[in-house]
Protein backbone atom coordinates (compact mmCIF):
# COMPACT_ATOMS: atom_id res chain seq x y z
CA UNK A 1 0.00 0.00 0.00
CA UNK A 2 2.81 2.35 0.92
CA UNK A 3 4.41 1.66 -2.46
CA UNK A 4 1.30 2.60 -4.39
CA UNK A 5 0.86 5.65 -2.19
CA UNK A 6 4.44 6.63 -2.91
CA UNK A 7 3.96 6.05 -6.63
CA UNK A 8 0.91 8.26 -6.83
CA UNK A 9 2.28 11.06 -4.69
CA UNK A 10 5.61 10.97 -6.53
CA UNK A 11 3.86 11.22 -9.89
CA UNK A 12 1.76 14.12 -8.72
CA UNK A 13 4.58 15.86 -6.92
CA UNK A 14 6.88 15.80 -9.94
CA UNK A 15 4.24 17.22 -12.29
CA UNK A 16 3.04 19.84 -9.83
CA UNK A 17 6.59 20.75 -8.80
CA UNK A 18 6.97 22.54 -12.14
CA UNK A 19 4.16 24.88 -11.08
CA UNK A 20 5.85 25.33 -7.68
CA UNK A 21 9.07 26.36 -9.48
CA UNK A 22 6.93 28.97 -11.21
CA UNK A 23 5.78 30.21 -7.80
CA UNK A 24 9.42 30.40 -6.69
CA UNK A 25 10.15 32.67 -9.65
CA UNK A 26 7.21 35.02 -9.02
CA UNK A 27 6.84 35.01 -5.22
CA UNK A 28 10.46 34.55 -4.20
CA UNK A 29 12.74 35.79 -6.96
CA UNK A 30 10.56 38.67 -8.15
CA UNK A 31 8.69 39.34 -4.90
CA UNK A 32 5.52 39.56 -7.02
CA UNK A 33 2.45 37.90 -5.43
CA UNK A 34 1.09 36.70 -8.74
CA UNK A 35 -2.39 35.13 -8.59
CA UNK A 36 -2.67 34.64 -12.36
CA UNK A 37 -1.47 31.08 -11.93
CA UNK A 38 -4.91 29.63 -11.14
CA UNK A 39 -5.89 30.69 -14.64
CA UNK A 40 -2.67 29.85 -16.45
CA UNK A 41 -2.59 26.32 -15.02
CA UNK A 42 -5.97 25.63 -16.62
CA UNK A 43 -4.85 27.54 -19.72
CA UNK A 44 -2.03 25.06 -20.18
CA UNK A 45 -4.43 22.14 -19.85
CA UNK A 46 -6.96 23.78 -22.17
CA UNK A 47 -4.48 24.56 -24.94
CA UNK A 48 -2.96 21.10 -24.78
CA UNK A 49 -6.22 19.14 -24.67
CA UNK A 50 -7.85 21.08 -27.48
CA UNK A 51 -4.74 20.69 -29.66
CA UNK A 52 -4.59 16.96 -29.00
CA UNK A 53 -8.27 16.51 -29.82
CA UNK A 54 -7.50 18.39 -33.05
CA UNK A 55 -4.89 15.69 -33.75
CA UNK A 56 -1.72 17.71 -33.19
CA UNK A 57 1.13 15.74 -31.64
CA UNK A 58 1.73 16.69 -27.98
CA UNK A 59 5.32 17.77 -28.64
CA UNK A 60 4.05 20.53 -30.91
CA UNK A 61 1.42 21.54 -28.37
CA UNK A 62 3.89 22.02 -25.49
CA UNK A 63 5.74 25.06 -26.91
CA UNK A 64 2.39 26.67 -27.59
CA UNK A 65 1.35 25.99 -24.02
CA UNK A 66 4.47 27.76 -22.79
CA UNK A 67 3.82 30.74 -25.08
CA UNK A 68 0.20 30.96 -23.88
CA UNK A 69 1.33 30.90 -20.25
CA UNK A 70 3.98 33.55 -20.93
CA UNK A 71 1.33 35.76 -22.55
CA UNK A 72 -0.98 35.37 -19.54
CA UNK A 73 1.81 36.45 -17.18
CA UNK A 74 2.71 39.37 -19.42
CA UNK A 75 -0.91 40.52 -19.39
CA UNK A 76 -0.83 40.68 -15.58
CA UNK A 77 2.44 42.64 -15.67
CA UNK A 78 0.93 45.00 -18.24
CA UNK A 79 -2.02 45.77 -15.96
CA UNK A 80 0.33 46.34 -13.04
CA UNK A 81 3.10 48.34 -14.72
CA UNK A 82 1.30 50.28 -17.43
CA UNK A 83 -2.18 50.76 -15.99
CA UNK A 84 -1.12 51.06 -12.36
CA UNK A 85 -3.41 48.33 -11.00
CA UNK A 86 -2.02 46.65 -7.89
CA UNK A 87 -0.15 43.39 -8.29
CA UNK A 88 -2.74 41.27 -6.48
CA UNK A 89 -5.70 42.78 -8.32
CA UNK A 90 -3.97 42.48 -11.72
CA UNK A 91 -3.47 38.79 -11.08
CA UNK A 92 -7.06 38.26 -9.95
CA UNK A 93 -8.38 40.13 -13.00
CA UNK A 94 -6.37 38.09 -15.50
CA UNK A 95 -7.22 34.89 -13.63
CA UNK A 96 -10.92 35.72 -14.06
CA UNK A 97 -10.55 36.71 -17.69
CA UNK A 98 -8.69 33.47 -18.32
CA UNK A 99 -11.66 31.45 -17.02
CA UNK A 100 -13.77 32.62 -19.96
CA UNK A 101 -10.86 32.30 -22.38
CA UNK A 102 -10.21 28.75 -21.23
CA UNK A 103 -13.87 27.84 -21.80
CA UNK A 104 -13.62 29.32 -25.31
CA UNK A 105 -10.46 27.34 -26.06
CA UNK A 106 -11.96 24.09 -24.78
CA UNK A 107 -15.44 24.68 -26.17
CA UNK A 108 -16.94 22.79 -23.23
CA UNK A 109 -16.21 22.44 -19.53
CA UNK A 110 -14.47 19.08 -19.75
CA UNK A 111 -12.37 17.37 -22.43
CA UNK A 112 -11.47 13.71 -22.12
CA UNK A 113 -8.17 12.55 -23.62
CA UNK A 114 -8.99 8.85 -23.26
CA UNK A 115 -7.57 6.81 -26.14
CA UNK A 116 -5.94 9.90 -27.63
CA UNK A 117 -2.14 9.98 -28.05
CA UNK A 118 -0.54 11.99 -25.21
CA UNK A 119 3.12 12.15 -24.18
CA UNK A 120 2.55 9.50 -21.54
CA UNK A 121 -0.11 7.27 -23.11
CA UNK A 122 2.31 4.47 -24.02
CA UNK A 123 3.40 4.02 -20.36
CA UNK A 124 -0.08 4.18 -18.93
CA UNK A 125 0.17 0.91 -17.05
CA UNK A 126 3.72 1.16 -15.72
CA UNK A 127 3.61 3.32 -12.60
CA UNK A 128 7.31 2.99 -11.78
CA UNK A 129 8.35 4.06 -15.27
CA UNK A 130 6.01 7.03 -15.06
CA UNK A 131 7.63 8.09 -11.79
CA UNK A 132 11.03 7.97 -13.50
CA UNK A 133 9.91 9.97 -16.52
CA UNK A 134 8.09 12.62 -14.50
CA UNK A 135 11.04 12.87 -12.13
CA UNK A 136 13.32 13.40 -15.10
CA UNK A 137 11.13 16.18 -16.46
CA UNK A 138 10.99 17.90 -13.07
CA UNK A 139 14.75 17.69 -12.54
CA UNK A 140 15.42 19.11 -16.01
CA UNK A 141 13.28 22.12 -15.15
CA UNK A 142 15.01 22.46 -11.78
CA UNK A 143 18.44 22.44 -13.42
CA UNK A 144 17.35 25.00 -16.03
CA UNK A 145 16.06 27.36 -13.33
CA UNK A 146 19.14 26.89 -11.15
CA UNK A 147 21.21 27.78 -14.22
CA UNK A 148 18.98 30.79 -14.88
CA UNK A 149 19.60 32.09 -11.37
CA UNK A 150 23.35 31.98 -12.03
CA UNK A 151 23.11 34.01 -15.21
CA UNK A 152 23.17 37.75 -15.52
CA UNK A 153 19.51 37.70 -16.53
CA UNK A 154 18.62 35.69 -13.42
CA UNK A 155 20.69 38.01 -11.25
CA UNK A 156 18.78 41.02 -12.54
CA UNK A 157 15.46 39.24 -12.03
CA UNK A 158 16.39 38.61 -8.40
CA UNK A 159 17.73 42.13 -7.97
CA UNK A 160 14.52 43.62 -9.37
CA UNK A 161 12.51 41.65 -6.85
CA UNK A 162 14.82 42.83 -4.11
CA UNK A 163 15.26 46.54 -4.82
CA UNK A 164 13.73 47.66 -8.08
CA UNK A 165 14.85 51.23 -7.52
CA UNK A 166 18.51 50.19 -7.39
CA UNK A 167 18.23 48.31 -10.70
CA UNK A 168 16.69 51.37 -12.30
CA UNK A 169 19.52 53.59 -11.07
CA UNK A 170 21.85 51.19 -12.87
CA UNK A 171 20.13 52.22 -16.10
CA UNK A 172 17.83 49.25 -16.64
CA UNK A 173 14.14 49.42 -17.55
CA UNK A 174 12.72 47.06 -14.94
CA UNK A 175 9.46 46.62 -16.89
CA UNK A 176 11.25 44.16 -19.16
CA UNK A 177 12.46 42.18 -16.17
CA UNK A 178 8.93 41.89 -14.82
CA UNK A 179 7.63 40.75 -18.21
CA UNK A 180 10.40 38.16 -18.41
CA UNK A 181 10.15 36.87 -14.84
CA UNK A 182 6.37 36.71 -14.48
CA UNK A 183 6.08 35.44 -18.06
CA UNK A 184 8.49 32.57 -17.34
CA UNK A 185 6.68 31.85 -14.07
CA UNK A 186 3.32 31.50 -15.82
CA UNK A 187 4.81 29.51 -18.68
CA UNK A 188 6.08 27.01 -16.09
CA UNK A 189 2.65 26.83 -14.45
CA UNK A 190 0.93 26.34 -17.81
CA UNK A 191 3.37 23.55 -18.71
CA UNK A 192 2.64 21.94 -15.36
CA UNK A 193 -1.08 22.09 -16.18
CA UNK A 194 -0.44 20.51 -19.58
CA UNK A 195 1.54 17.63 -18.00
CA UNK A 196 -1.10 17.06 -15.32
CA UNK A 197 -3.84 16.90 -17.96
CA UNK A 198 -1.94 14.28 -19.91
CA UNK A 199 -1.40 12.23 -16.78
CA UNK A 200 -4.97 12.32 -15.51
CA UNK A 201 -6.48 11.89 -18.99
CA UNK A 202 -8.81 14.87 -19.00
CA UNK A 203 -8.90 18.66 -18.80
CA UNK A 204 -11.43 20.47 -16.69
CA UNK A 205 -12.12 24.19 -16.71
CA UNK A 206 -12.07 24.20 -12.90
CA UNK A 207 -8.81 22.29 -12.49
CA UNK A 208 -6.74 25.38 -11.69
CA UNK A 209 -8.91 26.67 -8.86
CA UNK A 210 -6.86 26.74 -5.67
CA UNK A 211 -3.60 25.89 -7.43
CA UNK A 212 -1.94 28.91 -5.86
CA UNK A 213 -2.75 27.58 -2.38
CA UNK A 214 -1.53 24.09 -3.23
CA UNK A 215 1.70 25.44 -4.67
CA UNK A 216 2.31 27.84 -1.81
CA UNK A 217 1.56 25.10 0.71
CA UNK A 218 4.11 22.88 -0.98
CA UNK A 219 6.69 25.67 -1.12
CA UNK A 220 6.28 26.68 2.51
CA UNK A 221 6.41 23.10 3.77
CA UNK A 222 9.55 22.59 1.70
CA UNK A 223 11.16 25.77 2.98
CA UNK A 224 10.50 24.79 6.57
CA UNK A 225 11.90 21.34 5.91
CA UNK A 226 15.06 22.64 4.23
CA UNK A 227 15.50 25.27 6.94
CA UNK A 228 15.38 22.48 9.49
CA UNK A 229 17.99 20.54 7.51
CA UNK A 230 20.24 23.59 7.29
CA UNK A 231 20.14 24.09 11.04
CA UNK A 232 20.93 20.42 11.59
CA UNK A 233 23.78 20.68 9.10
CA UNK A 234 25.40 23.21 11.39
CA UNK A 235 25.90 20.42 13.91
CA UNK A 236 27.05 17.91 11.32
CA UNK A 237 29.68 20.04 9.66
CA UNK A 238 32.46 21.50 11.73
CA UNK A 239 33.26 25.20 11.61
CA UNK A 240 36.38 24.38 9.64
CA UNK A 241 34.51 22.76 6.75
CA UNK A 242 32.16 25.69 6.58
CA UNK A 243 35.13 28.09 6.57
CA UNK A 244 36.78 26.21 3.71
CA UNK A 245 33.54 26.20 1.80
CA UNK A 246 32.91 29.88 2.33
CA UNK A 247 36.27 30.82 0.85
CA UNK A 248 35.76 29.06 -2.46
CA UNK A 249 34.08 30.45 -5.51
CA UNK A 250 31.32 27.88 -5.08
CA UNK A 251 30.06 29.90 -2.14
CA UNK A 252 29.41 32.80 -4.52
CA UNK A 253 26.71 30.87 -6.38
CA UNK A 254 23.14 32.01 -5.61
CA UNK A 255 22.51 29.41 -2.92
CA UNK A 256 19.41 31.07 -1.52
CA UNK A 257 17.61 30.67 -4.84
CA UNK A 258 18.91 27.17 -5.45
CA UNK A 259 17.73 26.13 -2.00
CA UNK A 260 14.31 27.65 -2.81
CA UNK A 261 14.11 25.41 -5.88
CA UNK A 262 14.99 22.33 -3.83
CA UNK A 263 12.43 23.43 -1.26
CA UNK A 264 9.85 23.51 -4.05
CA UNK A 265 10.62 19.93 -5.05
CA UNK A 266 10.81 18.45 -1.55
CA UNK A 267 7.81 20.49 -0.47
CA UNK A 268 5.73 19.22 -3.38
CA UNK A 269 6.59 15.67 -2.43
CA UNK A 270 5.84 16.15 1.28
CA UNK A 271 2.58 17.89 0.48
CA UNK A 272 1.22 15.21 -1.84
CA UNK A 273 2.46 12.42 0.41
CA UNK A 274 0.76 13.88 3.48
CA UNK A 275 -2.43 14.56 1.53
CA UNK A 276 -2.61 11.05 0.06
CA UNK A 277 -2.02 9.51 3.48
CA UNK A 278 -4.80 11.67 4.89
CA UNK A 279 -7.13 10.58 2.09
CA UNK A 280 -6.24 6.93 2.66
CA UNK A 281 -6.93 7.35 6.37
CA UNK A 282 -10.45 8.44 5.55
CA UNK A 283 -10.30 12.21 5.11
CA UNK A 284 -13.27 13.32 3.00
CA UNK A 285 -12.05 14.88 -0.29
CA UNK A 286 -14.23 17.89 0.48
CA UNK A 287 -12.11 18.55 3.58
CA UNK A 288 -8.94 18.68 1.52
CA UNK A 289 -8.79 22.47 1.43
CA UNK A 290 -9.14 22.55 5.22
CA UNK A 291 -6.25 20.12 5.54
CA UNK A 292 -4.16 22.20 3.14
CA UNK A 293 -4.87 25.35 5.12
CA UNK A 294 -3.80 23.68 8.36
CA UNK A 295 -0.65 22.41 6.67
CA UNK A 296 0.31 25.92 5.54
CA UNK A 297 -0.31 27.38 8.98
CA UNK A 298 1.72 24.62 10.60
CA UNK A 299 4.48 24.98 8.00
CA UNK A 300 4.88 28.69 8.67
CA UNK A 301 4.60 28.63 12.45
CA UNK A 302 6.76 25.58 13.08
CA UNK A 303 9.51 26.80 10.78
CA UNK A 304 12.90 26.17 12.34
CA UNK A 305 15.14 29.16 12.11
CA UNK A 306 17.83 28.11 9.70
CA UNK A 307 20.05 31.10 8.97
CA UNK A 308 20.02 31.20 5.19
CA UNK A 309 16.38 30.45 4.57
CA UNK A 310 15.28 32.58 7.48
CA UNK A 311 16.78 35.81 6.17
CA UNK A 312 15.77 35.12 2.62
CA UNK A 313 12.20 34.24 3.39
CA UNK A 314 11.47 36.70 6.16
CA UNK A 315 8.72 39.14 5.36
CA UNK A 316 8.06 37.79 1.93
CA UNK A 317 4.65 36.28 2.55
CA UNK B 1 24.34 74.28 -30.94
CA UNK B 2 27.51 73.69 -29.04
CA UNK B 3 26.73 72.60 -25.51
CA UNK B 4 29.45 73.48 -23.05
CA UNK B 5 27.29 72.52 -20.10
CA UNK B 6 26.96 68.97 -18.87
CA UNK B 7 23.85 69.79 -16.88
CA UNK B 8 21.42 72.57 -17.70
CA UNK B 9 18.38 72.82 -15.47
CA UNK B 10 16.16 75.68 -16.64
CA UNK B 11 13.51 77.22 -14.42
CA UNK B 12 12.88 73.99 -12.55
CA UNK B 13 9.83 73.82 -10.33
CA UNK B 14 9.00 70.72 -8.33
CA UNK B 15 5.68 70.29 -6.55
CA UNK B 16 4.94 67.26 -4.38
CA UNK B 17 1.36 66.07 -3.90
CA UNK B 18 0.02 68.65 -6.32
CA UNK B 19 -3.65 69.48 -5.93
CA UNK B 20 -3.96 67.92 -2.49
CA UNK B 21 -3.99 69.62 0.91
CA UNK B 22 -0.43 68.29 1.35
CA UNK B 23 0.93 70.24 -1.61
CA UNK B 24 4.58 71.26 -1.13
CA UNK B 25 6.58 73.43 -3.51
CA UNK B 26 9.95 71.85 -2.83
CA UNK B 27 11.94 73.61 -5.55
CA UNK B 28 11.15 76.91 -7.19
CA UNK B 29 13.93 78.11 -9.46
CA UNK B 30 11.26 79.41 -11.83
CA UNK B 31 10.58 82.33 -9.51
CA UNK B 32 14.11 83.69 -10.05
CA UNK B 33 14.14 82.67 -13.71
CA UNK B 34 17.23 80.69 -12.82
CA UNK B 35 19.25 78.33 -15.01
CA UNK B 36 21.33 75.90 -13.03
CA UNK B 37 24.23 75.16 -15.38
CA UNK B 38 27.21 72.96 -14.60
CA UNK B 39 30.39 72.65 -16.65
CA UNK B 40 32.25 69.46 -17.47
CA UNK B 41 34.45 68.43 -14.56
CA UNK B 42 33.06 71.06 -12.24
CA UNK B 43 32.18 70.33 -8.63
CA UNK B 44 29.13 72.03 -7.14
CA UNK B 45 28.74 71.91 -3.37
CA UNK B 46 25.17 72.39 -2.18
CA UNK B 47 24.42 73.37 1.39
CA UNK B 48 21.35 74.62 3.18
CA UNK B 49 18.98 73.77 5.99
CA UNK B 50 16.80 70.71 6.31
CA UNK B 51 13.96 70.77 3.83
CA UNK B 52 15.51 73.52 1.71
CA UNK B 53 15.22 71.49 -1.48
CA UNK B 54 18.75 70.18 -2.03
CA UNK B 55 17.74 66.56 -2.46
CA UNK B 56 14.81 67.65 -4.58
CA UNK B 57 17.08 69.50 -7.00
CA UNK B 58 19.37 66.53 -7.62
CA UNK B 59 16.39 64.18 -7.82
CA UNK B 60 14.83 66.43 -10.44
CA UNK B 61 18.05 66.25 -12.45
CA UNK B 62 18.05 62.46 -12.14
CA UNK B 63 14.37 62.20 -13.08
CA UNK B 64 13.08 61.08 -9.70
CA UNK B 65 10.98 64.09 -8.68
CA UNK B 66 7.61 65.36 -9.97
CA UNK B 67 8.82 68.26 -12.13
CA UNK B 68 5.96 70.68 -12.75
CA UNK B 69 7.66 73.08 -15.12
CA UNK B 70 11.10 73.79 -16.51
CA UNK B 71 13.46 71.51 -18.37
CA UNK B 72 16.60 69.48 -17.84
CA UNK B 73 19.36 69.08 -20.44
CA UNK B 74 22.19 66.59 -20.08
CA UNK B 75 25.12 66.92 -22.47
CA UNK B 76 22.93 69.32 -24.46
CA UNK B 77 20.14 66.81 -24.88
CA UNK B 78 16.65 67.53 -23.58
CA UNK B 79 15.96 64.73 -21.09
CA UNK B 80 12.96 66.31 -19.38
CA UNK B 81 10.65 63.55 -20.58
CA UNK B 82 13.10 60.71 -19.91
CA UNK B 83 12.39 58.23 -17.12
CA UNK B 84 15.04 57.83 -14.43
CA UNK B 85 16.49 54.60 -15.81
CA UNK B 86 17.29 56.25 -19.14
CA UNK B 87 19.07 59.17 -17.51
CA UNK B 88 20.91 56.73 -15.26
CA UNK B 89 23.19 55.90 -18.18
CA UNK B 90 24.82 59.30 -17.61
CA UNK B 91 24.24 59.68 -13.90
CA UNK B 92 25.62 57.94 -10.84
CA UNK B 93 23.53 58.74 -7.79
CA UNK B 94 24.27 58.05 -4.12
CA UNK B 95 21.16 58.74 -2.11
CA UNK B 96 20.78 60.25 1.31
CA UNK B 97 19.00 57.04 2.35
CA UNK B 98 21.73 54.36 2.53
CA UNK B 99 19.19 51.60 1.89
CA UNK B 100 18.21 52.80 -1.58
CA UNK B 101 21.42 52.14 -3.48
CA UNK B 102 21.89 48.42 -2.84
CA UNK B 103 19.94 45.15 -2.93
CA UNK B 104 19.49 44.02 0.70
CA UNK B 105 18.90 40.32 0.08
CA UNK B 106 21.71 39.90 -2.45
CA UNK B 107 25.32 39.36 -1.47
CA UNK B 108 28.11 41.90 -1.79
CA UNK B 109 29.43 39.97 -4.77
CA UNK B 110 26.07 40.01 -6.54
CA UNK B 111 25.58 43.72 -5.90
CA UNK B 112 28.91 44.44 -7.54
CA UNK B 113 28.04 42.22 -10.49
CA UNK B 114 24.92 44.28 -11.14
CA UNK B 115 26.92 47.47 -11.49
CA UNK B 116 29.08 46.04 -14.30
CA UNK B 117 28.34 47.66 -17.60
CA UNK B 118 27.06 44.70 -19.54
CA UNK B 119 23.54 44.03 -20.89
CA UNK B 120 21.17 42.71 -18.24
CA UNK B 121 19.61 40.09 -20.49
CA UNK B 122 22.76 38.01 -21.04
CA UNK B 123 21.76 34.34 -20.50
CA UNK B 124 25.34 33.46 -19.51
CA UNK B 125 26.59 32.94 -15.94
CA UNK B 126 27.93 36.03 -14.24
CA UNK B 127 31.60 35.75 -13.24
CA UNK B 128 32.56 34.54 -9.78
CA UNK B 129 35.39 37.04 -9.51
CA UNK B 130 35.31 40.80 -9.18
CA UNK B 131 37.21 43.02 -11.59
CA UNK B 132 40.39 44.68 -10.47
CA UNK B 133 38.69 48.06 -10.38
CA UNK B 134 35.96 46.74 -8.13
CA UNK B 135 38.39 45.11 -5.71
CA UNK B 136 40.34 48.35 -5.73
CA UNK B 137 37.32 50.42 -4.81
CA UNK B 138 36.40 48.05 -1.99
CA UNK B 139 39.86 48.49 -0.58
CA UNK B 140 39.90 52.26 -1.04
CA UNK B 141 36.69 52.85 0.89
CA UNK B 142 38.38 51.09 3.77
CA UNK B 143 35.90 48.30 4.32
CA UNK B 144 37.11 44.85 5.33
CA UNK B 145 34.96 43.31 2.66
CA UNK B 146 37.40 41.13 0.80
CA UNK B 147 36.38 38.13 2.90
CA UNK B 148 32.78 39.17 3.11
CA UNK B 149 31.76 38.75 -0.49
CA UNK B 150 29.07 36.24 0.41
CA UNK B 151 27.49 38.46 3.05
CA UNK B 152 24.03 39.72 2.32
CA UNK B 153 23.80 43.49 2.35
CA UNK B 154 21.11 43.54 5.04
CA UNK B 155 23.68 42.06 7.40
CA UNK B 156 25.95 45.08 6.97
CA UNK B 157 25.64 48.37 8.79
CA UNK B 158 24.00 51.40 7.23
CA UNK B 159 27.36 53.10 6.74
CA UNK B 160 28.88 50.06 5.07
CA UNK B 161 25.92 49.87 2.75
CA UNK B 162 26.27 53.53 1.87
CA UNK B 163 29.95 53.08 0.99
CA UNK B 164 29.05 50.16 -1.24
CA UNK B 165 26.34 52.26 -2.85
CA UNK B 166 29.05 54.79 -3.69
CA UNK B 167 31.23 52.11 -5.31
CA UNK B 168 28.26 50.99 -7.40
CA UNK B 169 27.46 54.54 -8.47
CA UNK B 170 30.96 55.51 -9.62
CA UNK B 171 31.00 55.11 -13.37
CA UNK B 172 33.32 56.36 -16.07
CA UNK B 173 32.73 59.75 -17.61
CA UNK B 174 29.45 60.30 -15.84
CA UNK B 175 27.70 62.83 -13.71
CA UNK B 176 27.92 62.09 -10.00
CA UNK B 177 25.15 63.18 -7.67
CA UNK B 178 26.24 62.70 -4.06
CA UNK B 179 23.45 63.39 -1.60
CA UNK B 180 25.01 63.47 1.88
CA UNK B 181 26.76 60.28 0.92
CA UNK B 182 28.96 60.30 4.00
CA UNK B 183 26.21 61.06 6.50
CA UNK B 184 26.21 57.51 7.87
CA UNK B 185 29.99 57.18 8.17
CA UNK B 186 32.33 57.62 11.11
CA UNK B 187 34.89 60.44 10.97
CA UNK B 188 37.80 58.33 9.78
CA UNK B 189 35.91 56.40 7.13
CA UNK B 190 34.25 59.59 6.05
CA UNK B 191 37.58 61.16 5.21
CA UNK B 192 38.77 58.11 3.27
CA UNK B 193 35.53 57.75 1.33
CA UNK B 194 35.34 61.44 0.56
CA UNK B 195 38.90 61.55 -0.72
CA UNK B 196 38.32 58.44 -2.77
CA UNK B 197 35.11 59.75 -4.33
CA UNK B 198 36.62 63.12 -5.22
CA UNK B 199 39.86 61.69 -6.62
CA UNK B 200 37.93 59.14 -8.63
CA UNK B 201 35.63 61.86 -9.94
CA UNK B 202 38.64 63.93 -10.94
CA UNK B 203 40.35 60.94 -12.60
CA UNK B 204 37.36 60.32 -14.81
CA UNK B 205 36.60 64.02 -15.30
CA UNK B 206 33.17 63.53 -13.80
CA UNK B 207 30.87 66.40 -13.04
CA UNK B 208 29.88 66.34 -9.38
CA UNK B 209 27.03 67.80 -7.41
CA UNK B 210 27.69 67.16 -3.75
CA UNK B 211 25.28 67.90 -0.94
CA UNK B 212 26.74 68.36 2.52
CA UNK B 213 25.89 69.82 5.91
CA UNK B 214 29.60 70.09 6.74
CA UNK B 215 30.28 73.81 6.27
CA UNK B 216 34.00 73.50 6.98
CA UNK B 217 34.27 70.95 4.24
CA UNK B 218 32.19 73.11 1.91
CA UNK B 219 34.40 76.11 2.53
CA UNK B 220 37.55 74.07 2.00
CA UNK B 221 36.32 72.55 -1.26
CA UNK B 222 35.05 75.94 -2.39
CA UNK B 223 38.59 77.30 -2.37
CA UNK B 224 39.64 75.01 -5.21
CA UNK B 225 39.38 76.63 -8.59
CA UNK B 226 36.28 75.69 -10.57
CA UNK B 227 34.36 74.59 -7.52
CA UNK B 228 31.25 76.50 -6.53
CA UNK B 229 29.45 76.51 -3.20
CA UNK B 230 25.73 77.27 -3.35
CA UNK B 231 23.31 77.62 -0.47
CA UNK B 232 19.64 76.80 -0.74
CA UNK B 233 16.77 78.31 1.22
CA UNK B 234 13.13 77.36 0.71
CA UNK B 235 13.67 75.78 -2.67
CA UNK B 236 15.71 78.70 -4.08
CA UNK B 237 19.35 79.71 -4.18
CA UNK B 238 20.36 82.16 -1.51
CA UNK B 239 22.99 83.80 -3.71
CA UNK B 240 20.45 84.65 -6.40
CA UNK B 241 18.00 86.03 -3.87
CA UNK B 242 20.69 88.24 -2.39
CA UNK B 243 21.58 89.64 -5.78
CA UNK B 244 17.91 90.32 -6.53
CA UNK B 245 17.46 92.17 -3.29
CA UNK B 246 20.43 94.30 -4.08
CA UNK B 247 19.06 95.11 -7.51
CA UNK B 248 15.79 96.27 -6.01
CA UNK B 249 17.79 98.43 -3.60
CA UNK B 250 19.36 100.03 -6.65
CA UNK B 251 22.89 99.10 -5.62
CA UNK B 252 23.62 96.06 -7.78
CA UNK B 253 27.14 94.77 -7.32
CA UNK B 254 28.58 91.44 -8.31
CA UNK B 255 31.64 90.74 -6.25
N1 LIG C 1 8.43 62.50 -1.30
C1 LIG C 1 8.01 63.70 -0.83
N2 LIG C 1 6.68 63.93 -0.69
C2 LIG C 1 6.25 65.12 -0.22
N3 LIG C 1 7.05 66.11 0.12
C3 LIG C 1 8.37 65.95 0.02
C4 LIG C 1 8.92 64.72 -0.47
N4 LIG C 1 10.27 64.84 -0.49
C5 LIG C 1 10.53 66.05 -0.02
N5 LIG C 1 9.41 66.74 0.29
C6 LIG C 1 9.34 68.10 0.79
O1 LIG C 1 10.14 68.91 -0.03
C7 LIG C 1 10.88 69.83 0.73
C8 LIG C 1 12.36 69.73 0.35
O2 LIG C 1 12.84 68.45 0.69
P1 LIG C 1 14.32 67.96 0.36
O3 LIG C 1 14.36 66.50 0.60
O4 LIG C 1 14.70 68.44 -0.99
O5 LIG C 1 15.16 68.74 1.46
P2 LIG C 1 16.74 68.70 1.72
O6 LIG C 1 17.25 70.04 1.42
O7 LIG C 1 17.35 67.58 1.02
O8 LIG C 1 16.77 68.46 3.29
P3 LIG C 1 17.77 67.56 4.17
O9 LIG C 1 18.95 68.40 4.49
O10 LIG C 1 16.98 67.26 5.39
O11 LIG C 1 18.08 66.36 3.38
C9 LIG C 1 10.62 69.52 2.19
O12 LIG C 1 9.78 70.53 2.69
C10 LIG C 1 9.89 68.22 2.19
O13 LIG C 1 8.85 68.23 3.11
MG1 LIG D 1 18.19 65.81 1.51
Amino acid sequence: MIISLLDISLQQCFLYSIAVYGIVVSFRMMNFPDLTVDGSFTLGGAVLSSMITANYPPLIALPLVAVAGFAAGSATVFLNRKLGISKILSGILIMMVLYSINLRIMGKANISLLRLPTLFSSYDTDDALKVLIFGGISVVFLICLAYLSMTRLGLFIRATGDNEFMVQTQGVNTDWLFYTGIGVSNALVALSGAFVVQNQGFADVNMGIGLIITALAALIIGESFIAALVSIKKFVFSKKTIAIFSNTKISLLPWSTISELFSALTGAFLYFFIISICLRLGLAPTDLKLATGILVILGISVRLRGPMVETYVRGRL
Amino acid sequence: MSAPYVIEARNLKVVYNEGTPNEVVALDLDRDNFCFNVLQGQTIILTGGNGSGKSTLVKAIAGMAPVKSGSVFIHGKDVTGWPAYRRAKHIGFVHQDPMLGTCPNLTVHENFQISLEKPWWLPTPYPLTLTKGQLDSIEKIGLPLAEKKTTQLNMLSGGQRQSIALCLALRKGSILLLDEFTSALDEQTKKAVLLYALSEAKAMKATVIMITHDLTLARELGKESGNVVLTMVGGRFQQVMAIKREISDGIFRLY
